[in-house]
């Protein structure tokens, strides 16, 4: 751990691939979401801030920051502050466990799964004291629903992240990308996980409340949700938080399913071969460090469309169709095949699937 | 100075509005409701349609103010954070229109709230409620008029487009 060390890691949390590289790359998938959901809707989206409106989430969050901060005189004060903080803290720290600019994260040790499980379940947590604290009868139908919401949908999302961790014997999102890479195929391509990779975009856009499951802010019937009574830097700092976690999901999905921030390489040994020779040299490290980066913005970004896709395609749930559906569907059919995961992929990846992972095997 | 300039842009580019009826016969909230359709579709300007007061920056406000809804629309313009401002929209918001002289005064929004941009007609169109918050957008940048500046459009594409949706 010498002074170079400690210099370069905190210059990386601070800037890039940390907070700073996080939060552009937050706000410029709101801006691809907004826009191709405008174009779902034949419309043109945000069109005359900056490039083609790429700085509107730019200037909605500095507007916020500028706003008045309402506190109301019931509310917990010190409990707004604090929610507000911590909902944007979590998500920063749970991004720097994502695989950005290398194979492994910025922070990574073995077991960083069962972190990144407890973070997103403290979100929920957060969420709720943060409608709990503002103490608004307006607030609190939001509040309840997005408690329930969140908390069954917890449990697909941690199904799905264990049995990718299952199917890849590792606990760490570095072993998970370092097995699709071994293995010359990303984790989707393993048999049953496309289940899981739809339950994770499922849940995900339970998670992040956007249609169809945007029951805790529906604004046509319960004005703002939860966050109804937050005002301006406080509001600000829960929409980038939102953004953040739509980053993160995305970059989790892209981790887990699809290879991390690794691309062609995966099929080419002797790229893979040359980039792992240039990792040491100081002037060719940059070349692989911007492969990986655009590897994983192309793959985030793909992500966010689907989530978008959805979102523009589909309409809102009542709350209860919404529990039922999760726990009476999702939940049983994700446990079913992860049970499945557990006893038979071993033997048929051996004996039916051989053939299949034949097919990827170029070495 | 660069910082209120940052802060004016970001104020320009993200009007947040919120639509209040205070009264009137819901012809000018079609009208709102249509400018938010994908054919005015006003998100090109960054103005998003907010269910909660506190989120919103531009209370637009119709109907006349009647006796009940005073108290709520001077409420709802206590809770909106600074800096905030109100456009009537439509004859009612901006004097009272057809209701000035019943036997109840309704004399306008003016008597309740400050306002800074009037948008006659009855109901007004929807150019002309885009056009008022673009007023409202020049006056944050200090100028007197929103500035326009025309495209500029081939009229040979123009005509052939033209014949091209007369012969369908």
């Amino acid at each position: 751990m010498t002074a170079v060390w400690w210099i370069l890691t905190i210059l990386g949390i601070l800037f890039f691939p940390g907070i700073g590289f996080c939060i552009s790359i937050a706000l410029f998938d709101e801006w691809i979401d907004r826009k191709f959901y405008a174009a779902l809707q034949d419309r043109i989206g945000p069109e005359h801030a900056g490039f083609k409106g790429i700085l509107q989430p730019l200037a909605d969050f500095l507007k916020l920051l500028a706003n008045e901060d309402i506190e109301p005189e019931a509310a917990d004060k010190w409990g707004m502050r604090f929610t507000a903080i911590i909902g944007l803290a979590i998500p920063l720290v749970a991004l720097l466990f994502i695989p950005i600019i290398d194979t492994t994260g910025l922070l990574s040790f073995e077991g960083d799964i069962l972190l990144l499980a407890f973070l997103t379940t403290m979100i929920a947590l957060i969420i709720f004291l943060a409608g709990w604290f503002s103490a608004s009868k307006l607030a609190m139908p939001g509040t309840m629903r997005a408690a329930s919401q969140l908390l069954s949908y917890e449990i697909p999302i941690l199904l799905a992240m264990f049995a990718v961790a299952l199917r890849t014997q590792s606990f760490s999102l570095a072993g998970i990308v370092q097995w699709q890479l071994d293995a010359h195929r990303p984790t989707l391509f393993s048999l049953p996980m496309v289940v899981f990779f739809l339950v994770f975009l499922l849940s995900s856009q339970a998670e992040l409340e956007r249609s169809p499951f945007d029951i805790p802010t529906a604004e046509t019937e319960i004005v703002g949700g939860w966050e109804v009574e937050y005002s301006g830097k406080k509001l600000g700092f829960f929409r980038l938080s939102a953004d953040l976690q739509m980053v993160f999901s995305a970059g989790l999905a892209v981790t887990l399913f699809l290879g991390g921030p690794t691309g062609v390489e995966m099929w080419i040994p002797s790229f893979a071969d040359w980039l792992a020779s240039i990792e040491g040299v100081s002037g060719l490290a940059v070349v692989a460090i911007l492969y990986y980066t655009t590897m994983f913005a192309i793959k985030t970004t793909i992500i966010v469309l689907i989530l978008s896709a959805f979102r523009a395609l589909m309409a809102r749930l009542r709350i209860e169709q919404f529990l039922e559906f999760s726990w009476k569907w999702v939940i049983p059919v994700t446990l079913g095949v992860f049970a499945i995961t557990f006893f038979y992929v071993p033997w048929t990846d051996n004996v039916v699937w051989s053939h299949w992972e034949g097919l990827f095997d170029v070495s | 100075m660069v910082l209120q300039k940052i802060i004016t842009w970001a104020r320009v580019k993200s009007p947040w509005i919120i639509h209040v009826n205070t009264g009137g016969c819901n012809g000018c909230d079609i009208e709102v409701v249509d400018v938010l359709t994908p054919r005015y579709d006003v998100e090109r300007l960054g103005i998003l349609i907010q269910g909660s007061p506190r989120h919103a920056d531009v209370l637009m406000v119709t109907g006349p103010a009647t006796q009940q809804m005073k108290d709520r629309l001077k409420l709802l313009h206590e809770q909106t954070p600074d800096p905030k401002f109100v456009i009537a929209i439509g004859a009612c918001a901006c004097s009272g229109g057809i209701f000035r002289h019943s036997y109840i005064p309704c004399l306008g929004i003016d008597t309740v709230i400050p306002v800074d941009v009037y948008i006659p007609g009855c109901p007004p169109k929807p150019e002309a409620i885009i056009f008022g918050v673009a007023q409202l957008l020049a006056k944050l940048q200090g100028k007197d008029s929103p500035v326009i500046t025309p495209k500029k459009i081939a009229l040979k594409d123009l005509k052939k487009s033209i014949e091209e949706g007369l012969a369908k």
